[in-house]
């Protein structure tokens, strides 16, 4: 006899998950086809939130829900086929069972709705009606046998393993039966992912599709209410505490007449004509529309944003793995051709072989240095930050390359603004990014040609503007600018990896170089970095 | 060959404190004379063979006059090429271990003025043979050049808290290497040719 008995409760979960539909209340259902219809009432029945969340267009979004949605026309239209259908199933709330289960959806409503007011950061109507729905799983177990729900209530464990001893008198756990029934029902995607995850961490429901603050406001509810013993161990959380008594819960304020609607005559016809009436009324529709497609942009591109990141710094760290391991693979063959090429200099006395000898340390050395260099830009060590005064540094940098320039028969010149401005960032590291932007220019400027250094402030940045008369990269050449080995430079400009270094340098310090289109003839990279005020009097002295 | 030594040659050379070699300077059991004209002591070859000989302190390092030198690499031809640049220079005395087992036995047997350590070893790797050598007191005197192609700076600065005393870069001038070698050991750098 238990082993039947067994069977037969184990079947209620799987009943439970195939339920059609929950037929809304009469109270409800009556109330509907006032004019206007009282939102306050309607939003707490179970079955007509569920019906406009199912079919209208405003419940489609998050941001479009609220308790307006009940009065689309077509929920009153999808209310009445559904009284018309023979696969109505309906809670009578007047059962212990049924008020039972009703107190709790109703509670969590109202509480899930204070939370959200008081955040701010969801709508308090898309709140409550999330809290409403969320014991879906029990509203569907009491519609197909109120016994069952009694029968998990009184287990002694259900307490500590609720969804265990679910499993054990249902078949399936109330967020399986959840799961399904959202399926089934088609329910939007912001309501199921909230209430389906609520025993998973917040991260990973957030992973599954949650909206992180709906989650936490619908968390926070069911936890209050836990604590108050309402439904405790009804929904679990991974943090609610579940060692609380047994559920006794009546909400004496939320009373529901224990009329059957589909015994009430002509209700479908009158809801027919209701949605007529309210299909006339398709305000805001377009607008809703065209607020969605420019999310669903905005989503994209943040998407977008996100995944550009992912990908430079996934390059990033293979190429800083790559060179590290042909650090060793490469530096040690390496030292051993520079090496012996050192013994054999050492005795040849023919100035020919000495020369090719020469050229052979000499290129080791050079191959070595690009597989530093090459570290140095796929994982440059982290930046020493200190208080630099910029016109100074600028015009140490400028001097150093004074001496090249004027070999070439170059102009180069720098100008600094009265006041200096200080920055924040690693002087060696900076200064060997400076020092790329400007050898690359010296390379490009043909003799006879200017560069040209000067910065201002603007809105807490300086800006050093580098400019030179040399030929500007080609139109194709831009966008891989600061790629290393990018081989489609005009002659010339960005040889090796200068200014790829110099722009991972600039960005690890917190600035940015950046390739600027100027006036015809004149090619002008930008470095950018944040100021830390005029003038600090402890900016370190660079000489 | 060197016939004449200082205090502190002879400490280097016996292995003990520059101290105690002036104690038995002073006290008549190690020969030698003083720089006319200054307080400087001086002792002659034989009397250090002498002294070396009635205290029982191997005498190799003396019959060679030589540093010594461990060289640590797995790689036969950088080995090659670091031993000859020593043998060429003249001033040193080499032993070769392929691995940092082999280099932590040689260290207490050979007793090297100075080892160049390859990080990048099969074994042990080079690091942990540079703290192995740092717990031993006896070891206090070895000095560490480690040598790698390593490229990441952080790393190299690992090996230096590890306690090595200097790190060249791979590849390397070899005459940079001898010259690096000398500081650690204060001798003069060679004249390049």
């Amino acid at each position: 006899m238990h082993g039947v008995q067994r069977q037969d409760q184990e079947l209620v979960g799987e009943a439970a998950a195939r339920l059609p539909w929950l037929c809304p209340s009469a109270d409800a259902l009556i109330q509907l086809t006032s004019e206007p219809a009282p939102l306050t009432e309607l939003s707490n029945d179970v079955g007509l939130v569920l019906l406009a969340l199912r079919y209208a267009r405003s419940a489609a979004t998050l941001d479009g829900f609220t308790f307006a949605s009940l009065r689309e026309s077509v929920v009153a239209e999808a209310a009445s086929k559904l009284l018309e259908s023979h696969t109505r199933h309906w809670l009578n709330p007047t059962h212990p069972v049924g008020q039972q289960v009703r107190s709790v959806s109703i509670q969590l409503a109202r509480v899930a709705r204070e939370l959200a007011e008081a955040d701010g950061t969801v709508s308090p109507d898309a709140a409550a009606a999330v809290g409403l729905i969320a014991p879906l799983g029990w509203w569907a177990v009491a519609t197909m046998d109120p016994a069952a729900v009694e029968a998990c209530g009184r287990d002694s464990r259900f307490l500590k393993e609720p969804y265990s001893v679910q499993r054990a008198t249902w078949g399936l756990s109330q967020e399986e039966i959840v799961r399904r029934l959202c399926a089934k029902w088609r329910l939007p995607a912001w309501v199921s992912a909230c209430i389906t995850t609520l025993s998973l961490s917040v991260a990973d429901a957030v992973r599954c599709g949650a909206d992180p603050d709906m989650t936490r406001i619908l968390r926070a509810a069911v936890e209050k209410l836990d604590s108050q013993n309402v439904g405790a161990g009804w929904l679990k959380t991974p943090s609610a505490n579940q060692q609380k008594a047994v559920p006794v819960v009546s909400d004496r304020n939320s009373s529901a007449s224990g009329e059957d609607p589909r015994t009430i005559r002509l209700l479908p016809q009158l809801l027919r004509a209701t949605a007529r009436a309210r299909r006339a009324g398709q305000e805001n529709r377009l607008r809703g529309a065209e607020q969605e497609v420019d999310r669903l942009y905005r989503l994209l591109a943040d998407l977008r944003d996100g995944f550009e990141i992912a990908v430079r710094d996934a390059k990033l760290s293979g190429l800083a793995e790559l060179a590290a391991g042909a650090g060793h693979e490469i530096n040690n063959p390496l030292a051993v051709i520079s090496g012996n090429a050192q013994r054999l200099k050492k005795n040849e006395t023919d100035d020919d072989r000495r020369k090719a000898l020469d050229s052979i340390i000499r290129q080791s050395t050079r191959i070595s240095d690009i597989v530093r260099e090459l570290m140095q830009y796929a994982r440059p060590a982290a930046p020493n930050r200190s208080a630099v005064d910029l016109s100074e540094f600028i015009a140490i940098t400028v001097a150093d390359f004074q001496p090249q320039a004027s070999v070439k028969g170059i102009r180069l010149t720098c100008e600094t603004p009265g006041e200096s401005a200080t920055c924040f960032f690693d002087l060696g590291q900076v200064r060997k990014a400076l020092h790329a932007v400007l050898q690359n220019a010296i390379d490009a400027v043909p003799p006879g040609g200017e560069i040209g250094i000067r910065y201002h402030t603007l809105a807490g940045q300086v800006v050093v503007g580098i400019e030179d008369t040399g030929p500007g990269p080609s139109e194709a050449a831009v966008p891989h600018l600061f790629d290393p080995f990018y081989s489609g430079r005009s002659a010339g400009r960005g040889r090796g990896l200068g200014l790829a270094t110099a722009w991972r340098l600039a960005n690890i310090n917190g600035g940015e170089l950046s390739y600027q289109h100027a006036l015809e003839g004149v090619t002008r990279f930008e470095l950018t970095f944040p100021t830390v005020g005029t003038s600090l009097p402890n900016a370190r002295k660079l000489a | 060959m060197k016939t004449v030594f200082t205090t502190g040659e002879a400490a280097k050379i016996c292995k003990v404190s520059q101290q105690t070699i002036i104690r038995c300077f002073d006290n008549g059991q190690l020969k030698g004379f003083r720089v006319p004209g200054s307080k400087f002591r001086r002792i002659p070859r034989e009397a250090l063979y002498k002294f070396m000989k009635d205290n029982q302190i191997p005498t190799d390092a003396l019959e060679s006059g030589k540093r010594k030198v461990l060289v640590v690499d797995d790689e036969p031809e950088i080995v090659d090429i670091i031993t000859h640049g020593l043998l060429d220079d003249g001033r040193f005395e080499v032993k070769v271990a392929a691995n940092g087992f082999d280099a932590g036995m040689m260290v207490k047997e050979y007793r090297p003025d100075l080892i160049v350590l390859d990080v990048n070893l099969p074994d042990i790797n080079g690091k942990e043979v540079c703290h192995r050598v740092r717990a031993d007191q006896n070891l206090e005197e070895v000095r560490i050049i480690c040598i790698s192609g390593e490229v990441m700076e952080d790393r190299i600065q690992e090996l230096k808290l590890a306690g090595a005393d200097d790190f060249v870069q791979k590849p390397f001038d070899i005459d940079v290497l001898i010259e690096r070698m000398c500081v650690q050991l204060e001798m003069e750098a060679p004249t390049v040719v």
